[in-house]
Formats: structure tokens, sequence, C-alpha cells
């Protein structure tokens, strides 16, 4: 049976970070706000008293408080091509791990290849790097995991110049020692992959 | 800047009944791991912690009683953790998929070390191989390289030793961390409240003693 309650101006959903701010905004402007959250009941005396708050175990380990994923989780994919799966325990989906320069330059198998030496990128000839960068690529996916990772084409979105820093950077980056690339060598590729371009 | 005042405030304790002094690990009788596995894990334990000069081992730490009290938590028991189907195998960035609990990973991940070590180690349990022989078998499971029936080598390696870093680091009012021997070894001060006055300090270490739960001073 539905329960009715008295109306109010503003009803914020999720009392995190931002619902937190815009009920102080919208409580100084002079409205009548309810902030809603699920989970079990807490106060800032008993639930957060000091020094029990600080155990590392109970609050990094257990997530005493955050809520379980064992009531409600979501599924995730890397690709429409994937098979959605579970996300079972907390921190265990990792979006940034080992994404291009974002991590350490090591092999993050089976997903990203290591940077640190890796041929493609040490290449004295280097358009097959330029292509990546400025063409994207994809993993081929297989039975284990079926996911194609890739990344995306950064032609429009990176400038000869852009594109020919960045590529710089991971050539002489966790123990690279190849030359640096110059806008001009970009620029070339760019315009071989134009005119090889199939139309369509 | 002067740093003159600290205000080392000691925490009062909100349960002073499980923070109470607690027996030495020899005392510690074990409720949820069997003989098998207590002796297993005696042995493994310490080769992940082994103590040195610069620090306490896990045994002498308490971490054995750590994992037995750790084992029998809803935590442990796959209480935050979404552990229906459907089970599928997908890579490694999807996070473990399969279907065991925290302790029962332990379980499975003994039974399956000390069978293979029976097997392949002339007929001895893990426990009772010299140190060359288990620090090979620790690194080969570190590594996933190590075949075990029911689970795989480096999923259980990987929890036996988040596991014994948290009953090593872990406050002692769960059962580990004895004397605060770990905080003490790495200049962490414990549940202290105020450092206002050493926020701007970066020439001189920290200079009082780590605090617990239970407010005893280490």
């Amino acid at each position: 049976m539905s329960t009715t309650r008295p109306k109010v101006d503003a009803v914020i959903v999720g009392m995190g970070w931002t619902g937190a701010i815009m009920a102080k905004e919208l409580t100084d402007a002079g409205l009548d706000v309810v902030a809603l959250e699920r989970g079990p009941d807490r106060d800032t005396q008993p639930d957060f008293s000091y020094p029990r708050v600080v155990d590392e175990l109970e609050g990094s380990v257990h997530r005493k408080y955050l809520q379980s994923l064992s009531r409600e989780t979501v599924t995730i994919r890397h690709g429409v091509g994937g098979t959605a799966v579970p996300y079972r325990q907390m921190g265990s989906f990792k979006p940034g791990t080992g994404v291009g320069g974002a991590g350490n330059g090591l092999e993050q198998a089976p997903a990203f290849p290591a940077i640190a030496g890796n041929a493609s990128v040490l290449a004295p000839e280097s358009s097959t790097l330029i292509r990546l960068v400025l063409g994207g690529g994809a993993m081929a996916g297989t039975q284990a995991a079926p996911s194609r990772l890739g990344m995306p084409a950064f032609a429009w979105r990176l400038s000869d110049d852009d594109a020919a820093r960045r590529l710089t950077f991971i050539r002489g980056s966790w123990g690279n020692r190849a030359s640096a690339l110059g806008a001009g060598q970009v620029a070339r590729t760019r315009a071989d992959m134009a005119s090889t371009e199939t139309p369509r | 800047m002067a740093v003159v005042t600290l205000a080392a405030c000691s925490p009062h304790s909100t349960d002073a009944g499980d923070a109470a002094t607690s027996p030495t690990h020899d005392d510690y009788k074990p409720r949820w791991f069997t003989a098998a596995e207590w002796t297993f894990l005696h042995a493994a334990c310490d080769r992940l912690i082994p103590a040195d000069d610069i620090g306490p081992g896990a045994i002498e730490s308490g971490v054995l009683e750590f994992l037995d009290r750790h084992m029998t938590t809803p935590y442990a028991a796959g209480d935050i953790w979404y552990l229906q189907g459907p089970f599928i195998e997908a890579a490694p960035q999807f996070g473990y998929q399969g279907r065991l609990a925290l302790r029962d990973m332990l379980r499975v991940g003994i039974k399956a070390f000390d069978a293979h070590c029976v097997q392949s180690e002339g007929g001895k349990p893990f426990a009772e191989l010299g140190h060359p022989q288990q620090e090979a078998l620790r690194k080969s499971a570190e590594s996933g390289h190590l075949r075990l029936s029911d689970i795989s080598s480096k999923l259980f390696f990987d929890q036996l030793l988040a596991e014994t870093r948290s009953g090593y680091f872990a406050d002692p009012r769960h059962g580990g961390n004895k004397n605060m021997g770990s905080w003490k070894m790495i200049g962490y001060p414990g549940m202290r409240a105020d450092y206002i006055d050493w926020v701007g300090v970066r020439d001189k270490p920290y200079p009082l003693p780590p605090v617990d739960l239970a407010g005893r001073r280490g």
C-alpha cells in the first residue's frame, strides 16, 4: 500500500556530494527539501562516532558504509558485442587500469599490451603507431575474452601537433628511448590514410 | 613554525568488550579452521610475512587468530558480494566471476594446495616442506602457474595474501597486529585524531607511538 507524504518543493534522490550541495543551495533559497537515501537508517551518533568510524577493516574492506552488492548490482560489458557480466565485488571493475598512458606502461594481460618496450611504439618507421592513434584499433575477441577491447579513433580530436606530442611522450616514457615524432610525420600519415580510405 | 603542543587525545573505546586483552596466538584455539587448515596457514602466513629485523612476522602478530575470527564474519560469508548467477568466464578486468565466498576460497584453496603438495612433493603437505620448496610453490601460485584442482592458484594466493595483510595491519581488536607491531614498524600513529600541528612538518618523524581503537598505546 502506498503512503502519501506531505508535498515539498524539491525531492533529492541520493544524498551524495552533489545531492548534499543541492540540498543546501535549495534550502538556503527558502525551498522545502526532502532527500531520499536507501539502506538502513544512520546518524552521526552513534554510527559515525570516533574512533570506531576510522576502523579501516570495517570501512575499506567490509565497506560497512556502502550498500551491499548482494542486494543490488549492475552488469558490465566493454562493447556491444560482449556479454555483460555481474559486478560482484566493490572495486573489482577498474575502468582506468592499464588504459593507454594512464597506467605504468606495463602489460595488462590480456586486455592491453605493454607500452614499455613495445615494438610498434618504438619502431623507427612510425606510421603504424600514428595510424593507430588517428584511426583507432581493436583486439580480436576470443571465447575466453569475448569483448573486443580497443581504442577509438582520435583523428577528429587531435591536431597533428597534439598527436605528435603524445606519441613522443610514450616513445620516451617507461624506459622507452625512441626518437621524438614531429607534426609533419603525423600530417603525412593522415594524408595517406585519407587518400586510401574506402569511400562508403 | 612552532610545533609545541600535540593534541594527542586518547580515543575512548566505544565497545570495550571486544577490545579486551586478547590471548597470545599460542593460546588461541581455532573455531572456523580445521586442524589441517590451521597447520597449513601457520606455514603459509609465515612465508608471506616472515619475521625479520625490520618488523614482526605474521605468526607472532596474531594473523592466524585474525583469519579464524574473520572467517566467521558476514563479510567472509559473501555478505557484500554478488554471488548469484549467471556465471560466465570473463576477462580479469571484470573481477572475480566465480561462486565462492571468501571463506570458501580459503577452504577450497588450502585443501587443493595441500593435495598438490602431497601428490608432487613426496607425500608431504605444505607445512612439512622446507623453506626453499615452500618458496617455489608460493611463487608458482603467485604467478598463477601452479595448477590446482577446483580453484585458480592465483585467486587463492591473492585472497590469502590480502587476508594476511589485513590481519597484520588492521586494528588489534580484530585479533591480529598484536601490540601494534606493524604500525610501529611503519610509523603509523593509529587512532590519534588530531594532526593539525603536523600538517606542515616535513623534516621530522611524528614522535608519538600508535593508539588502537581500545585506547591502548603501543
